[in-house]
């Protein structure tokens, strides 16, 4: 089975049909990664093709040293950094919880609180600045390492890891206030 | 230990990169400047479990989109080969052996007879109805190019097209009837939101509000959704209610559009 690396190394000779294993591989990681920025699905499935534009425009530009995938998410992250400053129509997030579809065998509250967790989570990461929240999802979400974010961030390690601290310092008070006034409501 | 450092070591200890034996020293560190020792643990744990944040599943056009500009890129591979010098270019194929020099002499030759035919036709012509020949001529032109590059294979020509189309004054029905076929019909949703917005500042011609309001069924890209129905609201457009209507029948329609059309549909009654 060929590697990313050779795949997109024929992609760039020219044979287009290799992309297709590509988008079958990171398309789905792609959304995720864009969803958990943007909370919507239908914004980032167009972020998705962007990238794949972007990987077609710039294939010349792939030399193959290093991860495939860190180039892919330093697109992504292009990608993402157009989209906010071009955009404003598509500046809106899914605030509202979808309804509750609860199976069979599931128990109806443990769905509940599992909602109402990603709710309280949801809103805590739009409490966050893209920079932090991009950095979070790409640790916790992607299992990325720091190096390997600052690569396709280009900026320092430390950099990245202070950004993620920080992220994780605000869920930490975000969450906390959040989870006190949802009780409230609730009571 | 000052502030920057422990933030740095937190972040390396909840994502997994730090050493055993470091880990023991940070905590021991921790521990003498009164902090609590279990606070890596902490935020690790918090970390760790954060809520996964299912992903909706994509819908059916995600990969039919994919498809579709993977094609177009291929198109317009093909179309710059053919225009190319080189082997099996259009512009090899008929001028092998003289290239670019003949090329530029030709051109230049092309230019001065021109030159001269218009100067000779222009002395025929009085005064006074020559600027208004010229501007009209160069509208003419403009329109010609634009249609050109409405229909062509690339999409980069074909945005340039609508760039162009929002900076001309004075566009004619068939460039206005063509920039509303983009809207509906162009493969390129970026090229699409363009041709909205485009459309959007020539509302005051009756054909294109009515073009604006009928485009809104036919798009399936929520962006372009989203901006037709912003376009149609900052309008005034009442005959967007309708169709608004069929628009949020529709089973597929995103949740977060959905609650956003209604938003401008309610403002609109």
């Amino acid at each position: 089975m060929a590697t990313d690396n050779e795949l997109m190394e024929r992609v760039k000779q020219g044979d287009l049909n290799q992309l297709d294993a590509i988008y079958q591989k990171y398309s789905r990681i792609l959304l995720a990664f864009f969803y958990r920025l943007t909370f919507n699905a239908s914004v980032s499935e167009d972020l998705v093709h962007n990238v794949f534009i972007r990987i077609l425009k710039y294939r010349d530009n792939y030399h193959g040293d290093g991860q495939f995938s860190t180039w892919l998410f330093h697109l992504a992250h292009n990608v993402r950094n157009d989209h906010y400053r071009k955009n404003r129509f598509a500046r809106m997030t899914d605030n509202n919880v979808q309804a509750l579809e609860i199976a069979d065998d599931q128990n109806p509250a443990s769905v509940f609180e599992t909602n109402e967790r990603a709710a309280i989570l949801k809103g805590a990461l739009e409490e966050l600045s893209l920079e932090q929240r991009e950095v979070l999802i790409l640790s916790r979400y992607h299992g990325l390492k720091y190096r390997e974010i600052a690569d396709i961030l280009k900026c320092s390690e430390n950099t990245v890891k202070a950004r993620n601290f920080r992220a994780i310092e605000k869920l930490r008070h975000v969450y906390r206030r959040l989870e006190t006034s949802h009780e409230q409501e609730t009571v | 230990m000052n502030k920057k450092q422990f933030e740095l070591r937190m972040a390396e200890y909840v994502n997994g990169e730090m050493p055993a034996d470091r880990e023991a020293e940070f905590r021991d560190l921790l521990r003498r400047r009164g902090l609590d020792p279990d606070l890596p643990s902490e935020y690790k744990r918090l970390f760790d479990g954060l809520d996964p944040l299912d992903v909706p599943e994509p819908g059916p056009w995600m990969d039919r989109e994919y498809r579709a500009l993977v094609e177009e890129y291929r198109t317009d591979l093909r179309r710059r080969k053919w225009t190319s010098d080189g082997p099996g270019g259009r512009r090899g194929l008929f001028f092998p052996a003289f290239g670019r020099p003949f090329r530029l002499a030709a051109t230049l030759g092309l230019l001065l007879v021109g030159a001269l035919i218009g100067s000779w036709w222009t002395s025929l012509r009085p005064p006074g109805g020559r600027m208004s020949d010229l501007l009209a001529e160069v509208r003419g032109m403009k329109k010609t190019v634009i249609m050109a590059m409405l229909n062509n294979p690339s999409a980069t020509e074909r945005m340039k097209a609508v760039r162009i189309s929002q900076e001309t004054e004075g566009l004619d029905d068939d460039v206005i009837q063509a920039l509303l076929e983009t809207l509906d019909y162009d493969p390129n949703v970026n090229i699409r939101l363009v041709a909205a917005e485009t459309l959007a500042g020539l509302a005051q011609n009756p054909a294109v509000r009515q073009g604006l309001v009928v485009s809104l069924e036919r798009q399936e890209s929520p962006l372009v959704q989203l901006a037709l129905a912003d376009i149609l609201l900052a309008l005034g457009e009442k005959q967007a209610v309708s169709p608004l209507d069929r628009l949020l029948q529709r089973k597929d329609l995103d949740y977060g559009i959905k609650l956003r059309l209604e938003k401008v549909r309610q403002r609109l009654i």
